[in-house]
């Protein structure tokens, strides 16, 4: 292997894991796109299956593609074993219900994206999983959510949508005091901003549609895993019994080539997002902002001991509310209206009617999610032409 | 005869009888394009090059709303009195009939990187040398002569030394750095000067202006390839060429994983390199073209990370004791670091040095750990090759002598890693080398 973990991040974003030399020299890694492998013999098949022998069988269980992308992701994230899924919720759900069983209970952060809430709030409850939401920002809301029957804390930080952060060191630390299981989605960070397994936590997962892959083009998810017995369990049970969410090989060489190229997007990522949340907080139309990188971010210090960087979304509300927030939206020219983030484009969307729709108005209340919030991922575009069309955006909602 | 409305071309809308007699309006202004969306003008004006490198070209999908380019995977397109009419009346690549005619995948792409190039007009195709050849082969008659830098890339000589000369035509070799010499060598017959922005491998900056200045008083176009530079490095053909060529294999595409060509120009010079498309079928498959168009976004970024690398390991090796020299033109010890500073906003990633001896060179390649040993540049990895057993096999040690290639040369492609690590990973293999 020509990488190994002497190397820096950039470096083993592009190689760790892949040696041309075994693949007939190809510098670019192949795409093995095949539902099934050959077995030299009836018995070697049986072997296979049965695990005794670590040979390819078929690729809802795995693929050579696959596998260097999980083996990159888990490599970039410090984990021991990483498990590609065709999308974020793919991730999410095979790992949950591997974890749970009927009677058990996960604590839940109280702000989370609306898909995963829906799945917790009642998709799992549906069978037989009790889910309690709790503020994870403050160590009492944790505590106080805490039963004998939890065996899984799950949260995102930042949270999506309104960027709240959660202390991963001290999560972790109460999970192990407590023998559950700390789930986090590093999908706003990516591994280049946030490690969050490093700090304790037992599983990561990602929506790897988003900043991993980072052209838009490919939806994906992954789980990292901290144990790697326990990734086992999840790639033969939450993806080969229930979800069967496996990627595509084609998919899964976008997202190794999108991550060759993690580091300088990040990077201008961060250096956009911090620009534009620097124009909304100073602009007379803007009630408030939600950006770790503000030094007003209430949760900034966390912010700065946590994350390498504040990360490329930024949150905000207008003086004038929903309404002059659709106005603002609308009136955008170089920013897209979509939802999704992390893309070369930069994109702005409303969560009280899109992303977040699934809660209701009472539980978006609760989750600190207010109807006049926007949303934006800042993209990769030269920052002056960026904020030039905020600009002209919040002056047109006027 | 009503007249139509050429959507890809109005100003060649006759009124009245003879809708056709544009065709042969030799003075009038063609839009450019072909456009699917108004080209640049669907863009707010005066957007930067990582702007454009994101938006230009990438049209949300008007049937979906799909974010970006659809691939559109098929060989042909449904035909109806529209494409009919094209045909007939010599709008045909302003619309969709053929694939190796024109695909929306493929002018998504070319828009793209017309609006980088500041070019009025793009055509993709199937490699580099695809580019090279439709275009030259577009410019030249039977007889023509070409003014040729005396250091091309191996596959450019190749045509222009081996296939040139049995269609009847001639080329000479200059030094690109002395503008006597090229000057002394037009002919009247000399249709085409032919010049690489920086040279391989050893990366000397040709002068593009006064070569258009040169080229515009014989009569002659001024075609340049761009590929070691790319558009955030210069712009040739706002510094008086006529037309643009590059490898997209390398820094455009950026990640070594497909090959593509393309030229650059006015609508009027790409309108006549077209049909040497078709005819040649050096065209860019649809998938193709949807992962250049992805690789093209991060080009801004990609080209500053190769740039500010290259600088670092540029300068680690020059103040290493095995290295007798450096070419790099970020660096003050460049000949042409002058002209560089003038006409290069972005020096670029390929850096070449030399050890000792061949020898040395060759020992120094199995040493590396991180830097991948091929030829090819321009992509995310680190690549290193010995110009006198690839690029340049097939020229005498004397040849390379009076090019300036020197025993011992080393051609290094700067990827996106961690600087640290590939001037640790150089430093490891210097260190072990034997002494010679």
């Amino acid at each position: 292997m020509a990488s190994d973990n002497r190397h820096g991040f950039s470096t083993r974003a592009i190689h760790s894991g892949y040696d041309p030399r075994s693949h007939d020299g190809a510098l670019a890694p192949p795409i093995y796109q095949t539902a099934t492998f050959t077995f030299p013999s009836a018995e070697a098949g049986a072997a296979r299956f049965a695990g005794e022998d670590p040979g390819w069988f078929y690729s809802r269980i795995g693929n050579p593609t696959l596998q260097l992308l999980e083996r990159r992701l888990a490599d970039l994230e410090g984990g021991a074993a990483a498990i590609a899924f065709a999308s974020g919720m793919g991730a999410i759900t095979s790992t949950l219900w591997t974890l749970l069983r009927p009677g058990d209970e996960v604590v839940a952060d109280r702000t989370l994206y609306g898909c995963t809430y829906a799945f917790l709030a009642h998709g799992l409850q549906a069978f037989g999983v009790q889910v309690r939401f709790a503020d994870l920002a403050t160590a009492e809301g944790l505590g106080a959510a805490l039963s004998a029957r939890t065996r899984v804390v799950y949260c995102e930080t930042p949270a999506n949508p309104n960027m709240r952060l959660v202390d991963l060191a001290r999560t972790a630390a109460a999970c192990k005091a407590h023998g559950a299981r700390l789930v986090v989605d590093n999908t706003y960070c990516t591994p280049y901003l946030q490690r969050p397994l490093e700090r304790g936590a037992d599983v990561v997962v990602h929506s790897a549609t988003k900043y991993l892959n980072g052209h838009g083009d490919v939806t994906a998810g992954v789980a990292v895993f901290a144990d790697a017995e326990l990734a086992r369990q999840v790639r033969l049970q939450g993806l080969k019994d229930m979800t069967g969410a496996v990627l595509s090989p084609h998919d899964a060489n976008l997202v190794l080539r999108g991550l060759k190229t993690l580091p300088l997007r990040m990077d201008r990522h961060c250096d956009n997002a911090q620009a534009v949340a620097a124009l909304l907080a100073r602009h007379p139309a803007v009630a408030v902002v939600h950006y770790p990188g503000l030094k007003g971010f209430a949760q900034h210090a966390l912010a700065r001991e946590q994350m390498s960087r504040p990360g490329g979304m930024v949150a905000f509300e207008l003086h004038g509310g929903l309404d002059a927030g659709r106005r603002m939206l609308n009136a955008l020219q170089l920013v897209q209206r979509a939802v999704s983030l992390g893309d070369a484009e930069s994109l702005a969307q409303h969560p009280a009617s899109m992303t977040h729709a699934t809660y209701s108005a009472e539980a978006r209340r609760e989750a600190g999610i207010a109807d006049g919030l926007v949303r934006l991922s800042a993209g990769l575009e030269d920052v002056d032409d960026l904020l030039a069309d905020v600009e002209q955006a919040l002056r047109a909602a006027r | 005869m009503n007249s139509p409305t050429i959507k890809g071309d109005p100003a060649g809308c006759a009124s009245g009888a003879g809708a056709a007699a544009w065709v042969d309006q030799l003075t009038r202004r063609r839009r450019s394009g072909p456009s699917r969306h108004g080209g640049a003008a669907d863009l707010p004006a005066g957007l930067a090059a990582s702007t454009l490198a994101v938006h230009a070209g990438s049209h949300d999908d008007a049937a979906t709303g799909a974010v970006g380019t659809p691939i559109y995977q098929t060989s042909t397109f449904i035909l109806g009195e529209e494409q009919y009419r094209a045909v007939e009346e010599g709008f045909a690549r302003d619309r969709f009939i053929y694939t190796r005619y024109g695909n929306p995948s493929q002018w998504a792409v070319q828009e793209k990187l017309a609006a980088l190039e500041g070019a009025e007009s793009a055509l993709v195709f199937s490699s580099g040398m695809a580019a090279i050849s439709a275009s030259v082969l577009a410019l030249l008659d039977k007889g023509a002569h070409i003014v040729a830098s005396d250091e091309l890339y191996g596959g450019t000589y190749n045509l222009f030394h081996h296939e040139l000369p049995s269609l009847g035509m001639q080329v000479s070799y200059v030094n690109p750095r002395d503008p006597d010499a090229i000057r002394a060598a037009l002919r009247p017959q000399t249709m085409l000067l032919y010049f690489e922005a920086l040279t391989n491998p050893l990366l000397k900056v040709v002068d593009i202006p006064a070569l258009a200045a040169l080229a515009r008083g014989a009569g002659a176009r001024l075609m340049i390839d761009a590929t070691f530079v790319t558009p955030l490095g210069c712009r040739p053909l706002a510094l008086g060429a006529d037309l643009v060529v590059h490898s997209c294999t390398k820094y455009l595409n950026g990640h070594s994983d497909l090959v593509a060509g393309v030229a650059l120009g006015s609508r009027k010079l790409m309108d006549q390199v077209w049909p040497r498309l078709l005819a040649y079928g050096g065209c860019l498959d649809p998938h193709a073209c949807f992962l250049l168009e992805r690789g093209l976004k991060t080009l801004a970024l990609r080209m500053r990370a190769h740039e500010q690398g290259a600088q670092q390991v540029a300068r680690f090796l020059q103040g290493h004791a095995r290295v007798r020299r450096v070419h790099y033109p970020g660096l003050d010890s460049h000949p042409d670091h002058a002209l560089a500073r003038r006409q290069l906003a972005n020096t670029g990633g390929m850096v070449t040095f030399e050890l000792a001896s061949d020898a040395q060179a060759l020992a120094l390649l199995p040493r590396l750990a991180l830097m991948r040993e091929a030829t090819s540049l321009g992509g995310v990895e680190t690549l290193i090759s010995l110009p006198f057993n690839t690029s340049h096999a097939a020229f005498t040690v004397e040849q390379r002598a009076r090019l300036g290639i020197a025993p011992g040369c080393v051609r290094l492609s700067v990827g996106v890693e961690d600087p640290a690590d590939l001037i640790a990973d150089l430093n490891r293999a210097l260190a072990s080398l034997p002494a010679d």
